[in-house]
């Protein structure tokens, strides 16, 4: 981890087991950033939404830059891969609820439909995109004005 | 830097019980699955998931916890949820889950329901 000024990078292998350091991370510095207990608390869920994207298939990392100016906490988290766009679908379509949901008559919400309400509910602004071989996951969420 | 995930496998009244605590992400929620499902293969059955000791949880876990309930009622028996820690309930609040899980404040009501 790096620290410079308001902005933190964070490198983490792109497995499930070390998601919780992306989500942790996140919750330190926006501690660090004064935000409120119930902000950290959305913003640790927030961030793990988020990486969920990218954790799967084919790509090995995951780079997260935290940032913090005017009162707006911005989380980035890339993954580098040649195929990045595909691990992007399949992250949405690996459900582990394969060996339950054997009947697809009875859809409910998939966990990626969960996963983008969590983010819509939580955030400011969220969105996804990839180019150059890297898919970016990103989220703003402003600190409340009765943060100090 | 995280709360230990664990899975107590009970029967309290008659009633399987699955109590857990800690996390339950994308790493940790696979073991939930898999106790869910040999439950739901012994039979009709309703069980009870006591999450009142987790600490975060996320959307594969609850992607879990649907496809459990989904197999559960479809052969005939339930899944009812234990929520008392204020983070678990408000994802099931703003996934809209909360209406869609029989849930209770206690396990000892949601065993005898």
């Amino acid at each position: 981890v790096t620290a410079e000024s308001q902005r933190i990078e964070l490198s983490v292998p792109a497995r499930a087991e070390w998601l919780f350091l992306a989500r942790t991370t996140g919750a330190a510095v926006a501690s660090q950033w004064d935000f409120t207990y119930e902000e950290i608390a959305d913003l640790r869920l927030a961030i793990d939404e988020l990486c969920l994207e990218l954790v799967a298939g084919g790509t090995e990392r995951i780079d997260l830059v935290y940032t913090f100016e005017g009162g707006l906490l911005s989380v980035t988290a890339t993954a580098h891969a040649p195929d990045a766009g595909r691990v992007v679908v399949a992250a949405h379509a690996s459900g582990l609820s394969s060996g339950i949901n054997h009947d697809d008559s009875l859809a409910g919400p998939s966990t990626s439909d969960l996963s983008q309400r969590i983010l819509d509910a939580l955030v400011d602004e969220h969105g996804s995109g990839n180019g150059g071989g890297t898919w970016s996951a990103w989220l703003k969420k402003s600190r409340s004005a009765t943060s100090t | 830097l995280q709360d230990v995930f664990a899975i107590d496998d009970r029967v309290i009244d008659g009633v399987p019980t699955l109590a857990v605590s800690g996390e339950i992400d994308v790493s940790t929620a696979p073991a939930l699955r898999d106790r869910l499902v040999a439950l739901a293969l012994e039979g009709p059955v309703t069980v009870v998931v006591d999450l009142s000791e987790v600490t975060f949880l996320d959307s594969t876990a609850l992607g879990v916890l649907v496809s459990a309930l989904k197999r559960l009622r479809e052969d005939g028996g339930g899944l009812r949820l234990v929520v008392a820690s204020g983070s678990v309930a408000r994802v099931l609040e703003i996934t809209g889950l909360a209406e869609v899980f029989p849930i209770f404040e206690s396990l000892a009501l949601a065993v005898t329901q």
